[in-house]
């Protein structure tokens, strides 16, 4: 894969296909990562080694939480804020952004290419510290690929775990598929007229 | 074959309800059956547990599972290929759940249908009934033995699975109804009725009223090598022109006059009855064989003698205008040893007769034909040994509803005591709604066909009793050639696929555009008085200065 944006890394999960990640901050990489890097939305993959096959997992950015440690302590310190780097570096270093990746399939890769996606539940788990990173777009198109048709076999998984934001994601990978694969229109319009129906009627 | 499990009892005591993938395609009108142990009598007279297969009919079909709607919101996009993309299975999505109604397990003893009354249990398979069950089990008669009349074979059936036979003998003496609305194929299914009763193993004596000429084809009969029987029986076909066809005078009743008469006064009625009782008593001579001029005349002694001259003057020419056509004449007549035979099919064309006419010549028929049959059965002297089926289109011209027909006395006779004397009846019609209740409901085998107009539906409801709602349904939307059999004939109702005619079928409507095109391409075209426009008079002087 030509772009191999390193955006963050697993810090724990809340299910098998949920998992939080850590993004990256300017003092854990020299090159961290864009805030356009980790948007909502954004699909990742996490390249692991499973049986001597490399394969990636692939997920999207269905949440983001940021996280400062700092917030309620309105007490007195002994520092000035700029000098609290110095004397209180801990502080500063827990500052975070974690987003919530929904796993959505894997796909086997090779020469760092997707060459046989699977949207089904992977069999394995990520770990702690594995690297995510940020999923070209040729290789988002080409995980939804299958028999030579764009599938969104997870679409339910997503609307499990993303709840509320489910129907926001959808469209929006159902926008890009759209743009990519103009030949597919008219049946993804078929899905996306579907979610926004049934996300939208149902709130009324 | 297994088609399905069942999920529940029905909403009536009698059926149950199952379910069964997409794949099935159970239709309404298709037999089931689920095997259950009953209580059957065996041969000793010991009550006996025996594993039966139980029949069932498929009344209703709900779908259960499918896409959703939403998944065809677009015409140009398949349900299917929506699924797909959702990882949704393609494959065995549709599920139904069918109803089905009990008919029962099969009493060899009885020769008909028994009904457990009890509905299977939750779980219980469901096969597919086999075409050898069906065809022996659903009508009672063994096609290879005489009396079997080839009818079609099952709707619901691949073609040429299943071969369904009718008992002759059965709806040829308990009656029979061929109802169905124009161009469904009435007189086709007839006709095929017709051809398997003429056939060598039944030969029967078939007198066919025909008011539209539709029947005449049935003469390719006596050349067709399939109604050739091996002993030199070879069926004959005799068609009776309308201006062949006459009522000898003396055969009318008195009660017939009146109603030939056009309303007559009491004076007029008493002239009438004492004169051709005089007649009909033969002390003037050969009470066979009686004139119009004898009436008249025997009416003008009447009233001398009664003092009514002035009525007897006034049944003169209500006489004249009454008897005085073609249709009446004093010694002609239709003889029944002319009209009836064993292997012999006449066709009486009424094309010409007016409805009355028409009205009148069966009445009397049948009386004769009644009187006949009665005669032989007490075992007296008769015209008719041998019994005789009698098929009437256009049925309700005979038996209407609101009684208007001189003919319907007699049928209603013959409907209700036919079956002892050996004559039965089959009526043909369009309009079921338009026939006597009581002729329609004594017809106890029912051909029933294409009916779209909600009155003759309401009528067949009423007049055919043991045919279920679930079939009665169907009735607008079958085509041409499939009918719903049922009735006494039969041991339960069922869809069927009229065969098709070995004789070919005459009561195609016209080619209207043809035969305008032929017309107007016959007639001369050319507009007179045409000129050229050089020819003109005065064409000479158009170029002149005006």
């Amino acid at each position: 894969m030509t772009d191999n944006t390193e955006i963050g890394k697993i810090i724990g999960s809340n299910s098998h296909i949920d998992y939080i990640c850590e993004i990256y901050t300017e003092r854990m990489r020299e090159n961290s990562p864009n805030p356009t890097d980790y948007e909502f939305g954004e699909f990742v993959y996490i390249k692991k080694t499973i049986e001597n096959q490399e394969c990636a997992f692939i997920g999207v950015i269905y949440d983001t939480q940021i996280v400062d440690p700092d917030q309620g302590r309105t007490g007195p310190r002994l520092a000035q804020p700029e000098e609290q780097n110095v004397f209180q570096p801990s502080y500063v270093d827990e500052k975070q952004i974690l987003t919530g990746i929904a796993i959505l399939g894997h796909a086997d890769l090779e020469d760092g290419e997707i060459v046989e996606a699977d949207h089904s539940i992977p069999r394995w788990t990520l770990e702690v510290d594995d690297v995510v990173r940020k999923l070209p777009e040729d290789q988002v198109v080409r995980f939804h690929e299958l028999n030579d048709e764009l599938h969104l076999e997870y679409y339910q998984r997503i609307v499990d775990v993303a709840g509320g934001f489910a129907e926001d994601i959808l469209s929006q990978i159902l926008d890009q598929l759209k743009q990519k694969r103009p030949e597919e229109a008219d049946a993804l319009d078929v899905i996306q007229k579907n979610l926004e129906w049934e996300t939208k009627m149902e709130g009324m | 074959m297994t088609v399905g499990i069942v999920c529940e009892p029905g909403e009536q005591a009698n059926e149950f309800v199952f379910v069964t993938p997409d794949d099935t395609e159970l239709k309404t009108g298709e037999f089931i059956f689920y095997e259950s142990s009953v209580t059957v009598e065996n041969d000793d007279g010991d009550l006996v547990e025996e594993k039966k297969k139980i029949f069932a009919r498929v009344t209703s079909r709900e779908q259960k599972r499918g896409f959703p709607d939403n998944f065809m919101a677009d015409p140009g996009v398949s349900p299917e290929s929506v699924a797909r993309r959702l990882g949704i299975s393609t494959e065995g999505v549709d599920l139904y759940k069918i109803t089905a109604t009990i008919i029962g397990y099969f009493d060899e003893k009885l020769g008909d249908f028994t009904n457990p009354r009890i509905v299977p249990q939750p779980g219980t398979t469901i096969e597919l009934a086999s075409d050898t069950d069906l065809e022996e089990y659903l009508t009672d008669v063994d096609p290879e033995e005489e009396g079997s009349a080839r009818i079609g074979e099952l709707l619901h059936r691949p073609p040429g699975k299943t071969q369904i036979d009718l008992p002759i003998d059965n709806f040829a003496s308990t009656h029979l109804s061929v109802l169905a609305s124009t161009g469904s194929g009435k007189s086709y299914t007839s006709s095929v009725l017709i051809e398997e009763m003429m056939q060598p193993d039944s030969r029967a004596s078939i007198l066919i009223a025909d008011p539209h000429g539709e029947y005449g084809s049935l003469q390719e009969m006596e050349t067709d090598d399939r109604f050739q029987g091996d002993d030199g029986y070879s069926p004959e076909v005799k068609k009776i022109k309308p201006e062949d066809i006459h009522i000898r005078i003396s055969e009318l009743t008195v009660s017939d006059l009146f109603s030939l008469l056009d309303d007559p006064s009491d004076a007029q009625e008493q002239v009438l009855a004492e004169a051709w009782d005089e007649l009909q008593s033969g002390s003037d001579g050969n009470s066979e064989y009686i004139s119009t001029n004898d009436l008249q005349q025997k009416c003008q002694e009447v009233g001398k003698e009664k003092g009514l001259e002035s009525s007897a003057r006034a049944l003169d020419w209500r006489i004249e205008k009454a008897l005085g056509g073609d249709l009446f004449h004093h010694s002609k007549h239709l003889s029944l040893p002319e009209l009836l035979q064993p292997g012999r099919c006449t066709v009486l064309q009424l094309d010409t007769l007016d409805l009355r006419d028409q009205q009148m010549l069966l009445s009397v028929l049948f009386r004769k034909i009644n009187h006949a049959r009665v005669e032989h059965v007490k075992g007296r002297d008769s015209e008719l040994d041998f019994p005789v089926f009698t098929l009437l289109e256009e049925g309700h011209r005979f038996a209407p509803a609101d009684g208007d027909a001189r003919s319907l006395g007699i049928l209603g006779t013959i409907l209700s005591e036919g079956r002892k004397f050996g004559i039965g009846v089959g009526i043909i019609s369009q309009r079921p709604s338009k026939i006597d209740d009581d002729v329609l409901s004594q017809c106890k085998t029912q051909i029933i066909m294409q009916i779209q107009n909600p009155l003759d539906q309401d009528a067949v409801k009423k007049g055919v009793e043991d045919v279920g709602e679930d079939l009665l349904d169907e009735l607008p939307g079958l085509t041409p050639g499939q009918a719903i059999i049922a009735g006494d004939s039969v041991n339960t109702p069922f869809l069927a696929q009229i065969r098709e005619r070995y004789t070919s079928h005459e009561a195609e409507s016209l080619p209207a555009t043809e035969l305008w095109t032929d017309a107007w391409n016959g007639q001369d075209t050319e507009p007179s008085g045409l000129t050229e426009a050089d020819e003109e008079e005065g064409v000479e002087d158009r170029d002149a200065l005006i």
